[in-house]
């Protein structure tokens, strides 16, 4: 078969899809709903870690009215912003401080400022407010460092030094990364990372089942519309048909993939740029040693091999179908079956059958992706790309060896009667 | 002979769809395959134009087996209800076929010229062919049969589900390109008034089986039939 003839149907078949503007609708969703998602996350882990280590607004209820509560009073109104209310009970206390919109309310009990007179522990309650629902209840912590800062002081009365008992020893508290060679200068950044880690792989996940949807409809449209017929009684074998399809298809996913590594890209830098905030100063920490342009090139490159393969994929089972209805019946139960690996390697360690998942066509660009962000892309990665490579075409050899009419129709006449079969069982029970 | 076809016989599984078919067409000819729906006549043509093998029986088409290479390229085939591929052009998809064919050189041109004047499309070449109408879509299937100057013509049902006047318009289209290129047309339809009006010979089909077969104006006078439906029906007793 010529070239031309190849680049002739191939031309068909973007055309016909590219035409389709539905086709578009997940890649676009992909680009907006990956920053969206890296957006929502990154503004509630930001939110998160700001509460842990920031005082917010604060609501106080100075039950005690001593010279010395009145200036705790003032003492946090240099550190917070500080509301007082009033109020007979704690529910009463805890209300108001929810109308003055304070996350924490601070309860100085009477006899505090005695307490602190006679060298005793003083009592206090903190309140937390939530207006509703909350993945993140208000952090109490750093109000508490402020209160037990000024009675320290109070009761040590200047003679030692604050910050010499809160801190006997010059103490940093670092995380180190090991498989990606990271030293975090706070250890919940990790928790940041670790997110990025797992959702990623979903996103990319979802493209795969996409592009093998779109496969799948594309050529069940052949059977239904009777166009399959025709292309095989022209002078083109059936291995050039199936190919020139998906070179069409993959001319799409090019494009596709653009909306995609846009998504992905902005994604990790917004995911990743809540814990890079927080990074100590004096340890820069950019997006590019987060995820390095290379692992970038090497993730898109991979997602192409991927979804080449889902849409060969898509491609063979939409050649069994005998229509879209029966493609789409088809589609969802076997890509489950199919991106089975795919979730282990969400959930799996780092170490253990990475070669495997780097060679496999669907869960490399996933593994890939997981590493990237959590750990390092493996020496091997080149070699990996190769296998994946070769596998994919091996795919679309052996889907060549269904393509005759003669097999076709056995096999899908055999599908559809199966799947009547389990239709009308299942309408008979009911 | 362009075709020629001997003790035919096709199964599917355990269905015996034909049953040692047997039949000729001479060069330039129009022949008819003719019988009710199950006949077997898809089935017979589909293995003429290789696309499905035959279980058994010989199957020659321009002295070849169907689907050789060499001959795929001499042998059009349209199969019945073709659809068209909805976002493109008829234009498009013409181009498409010239491309297959002759790849970007004159004769690419010239099919393709050839093709648009066939499917009689005007300035609506350039629409998707989603916007068409039933007649227009199977115009293009028929130019795109005929465009790359078959030595033979394969036509399942060339008219069926169009409208009086667009099967006339396909009529007219088939009978009249194939002599003016010289072309052997095998068609097959339900529609005995059709292969009355286009056909020079005729093979009758019923279950699987030829029950008469030559050409058309003799097997009438020799059976002392007034049309095919009348020597048809007195063939098969009227039995489904």
């Amino acid at each position: 078969m010529s070239i031309e003839a190849l680049k002739a149907l191939a031309r068909k078949e973007f055309l016909d899809l590219v035409r389709d503007p539905r086709i578009f609708i997940p890649f676009l969703l992909s680009a907006v709903i990956m920053p969206a998602m890296g957006l929502v996350l990154s503004v509630a882990m930001q939110t998160a870690i700001r509460q842990a280590v920031e005082v917010p607004k604060v609501a106080v209820a100075d039950l005690d009215g001593t010279e010395l509560s009145r200036e705790l009073v003032r003492w946090l109104s240099n550190k917070a912003k500080v509301v007082e209310v009033n109020g007979s009970g704690l529910e009463a206390l805890a209300r108001s401080a929810a109308e003055a919109e304070a996350p924490l309310l601070l309860v100085v009990e009477p006899g505090f400022g005695r307490a602190v007179e006679l060298g005793r522990r003083p009592s206090l309650i903190v309140i937390g407010v939530v207006w509703g629902p909350a993945l993140f209840p208000p952090q109490a912590s750093g109000l508490v460092d402020y209160v037990k800062e000024f009675v320290a002081r109070k009761l040590l009365g200047g003679r030692i030094s604050y910050e010499l008992v809160k801190d006997p020893v010059a103490l940093d508290n670092r995380l180190y990364l090991a498989a990606k060679g990271l030293m975090l200068s706070r250890p919940e950044l990790i928790v940041g990372i670790t997110m990025a880690a797992m959702l990623l792989p979903l996103i990319l996940l979802s493209i795969a089942a996409t592009v093998m949807s779109m496969a799948a409809t594309s050529m069940a449209v052949e059977n239904e519309e009777r166009t399959l017929e025709t292309l095989l009684s022209l002078p083109v074998s059936s291995y050039s048909i199936l190919l020139s399809k998906l070179l069409g298809m993959f001319a799409l996913s090019l494009l596709g993939t653009v909306f995609e590594v846009v998504g992905m890209v902005s994604y990790f830098y917004l995911i990743l740029s809540a814990p890079l905030a927080f990074q100590a100063r004096g340890q820069p920490l950019s997006l590019q040693v987060a995820v390095a342009p290379a692992d970038v090139a090497f993730i898109a490159a991979s997602l192409l091999v991927s979804l080449f393969f889902a849409a060969a994929v898509g491609l063979i089972i939409g050649a069994l179908s005998r229509d879209v209805r029966i493609a789409n019946t088809l589609t969802a139960p076997l890509s489950l079956l199919l991106f089975l690996p795919t979730l282990f390697v969400i959930f799996a360690p780092s170490q253990g059958g990475a070669a495997l998942l780097y060679s496999l066509p669907i869960t490399q660009p996933v593994v890939a992706a997981r590493d990237a962000v959590a750990a390092r892309l493996p020496a091997e990665a080149p070699l990996y790309l190769a296998i994946s490579v070769a596998l994919t075409l091996a795919m679309v050899y052996l889907a060549s060896k269904l393509f005759s009419l003669e097999t076709l129709s056995t096999l899908q006449y055999k599908l559809s009667s199966l799947l009547s079969r389990r239709v009308s069982r299942g309408e008979g029970e009911v | 002979m362009a075709v020629v076809v001997r003790d035919l016989v096709k199964d599917f599984g355990a269905f015996r769809a034909l049953h040692g078919v047997s039949f000729e067409v001479g060069e330039g000819e129009v022949f008819g395959l003719v019988g009710p729906n199950g006949a077997g006549k898809t089935t017979t043509l589909r293995i003429l134009a290789g696309l499905l093998p035959p279980t058994r029986g010989e199957v020659r088409v321009l002295g070849a087996q169907p689907g050789d290479p060499r001959v795929k390229r001499l042998v059009s085939y349209l199969p019945e209800d073709a659809g068209t591929y909805r976002n493109i052009t008829g234009y498009e998809f013409l181009e498409m076929v010239a491309r297959i064919y002759y790849g970007r050189g004159r004769e690419a041109e010239e099919a393709l010229e050839l093709g648009l004047k066939i499917a009689g499309l005007g300035d609506r070449a350039h629409e998707k062919m989603k916007a068409y109408s039933k007649g227009m879509r199977r115009r293009v299937q028929v130019a795109r049969a005929l465009m790359v100057r078959p030595k033979v013509a394969i036509l399942d049902e060339p008219t069926a589900g169009l409208d009086v006047l667009q099967a006339r318009e396909v009529r007219e289209l088939v009978r009249g390109y194939a002599r003016e290129l010289g072309t052997t047309v095998i068609l097959s339809s339900h529609n005995m008034g059709e292969v009355e009006a286009i056909c020079d010979a005729v093979a009758l089909i019923h279950r699987g089986r030829i029950v008469a077969r030559g050409p058309l104006r003799e097997l009438l006078s020799s059976h002392g039939a007034r049309g095919l439906e009348e020597l048809f029906l007195s063939l098969v007793g009227g039995v489904r």
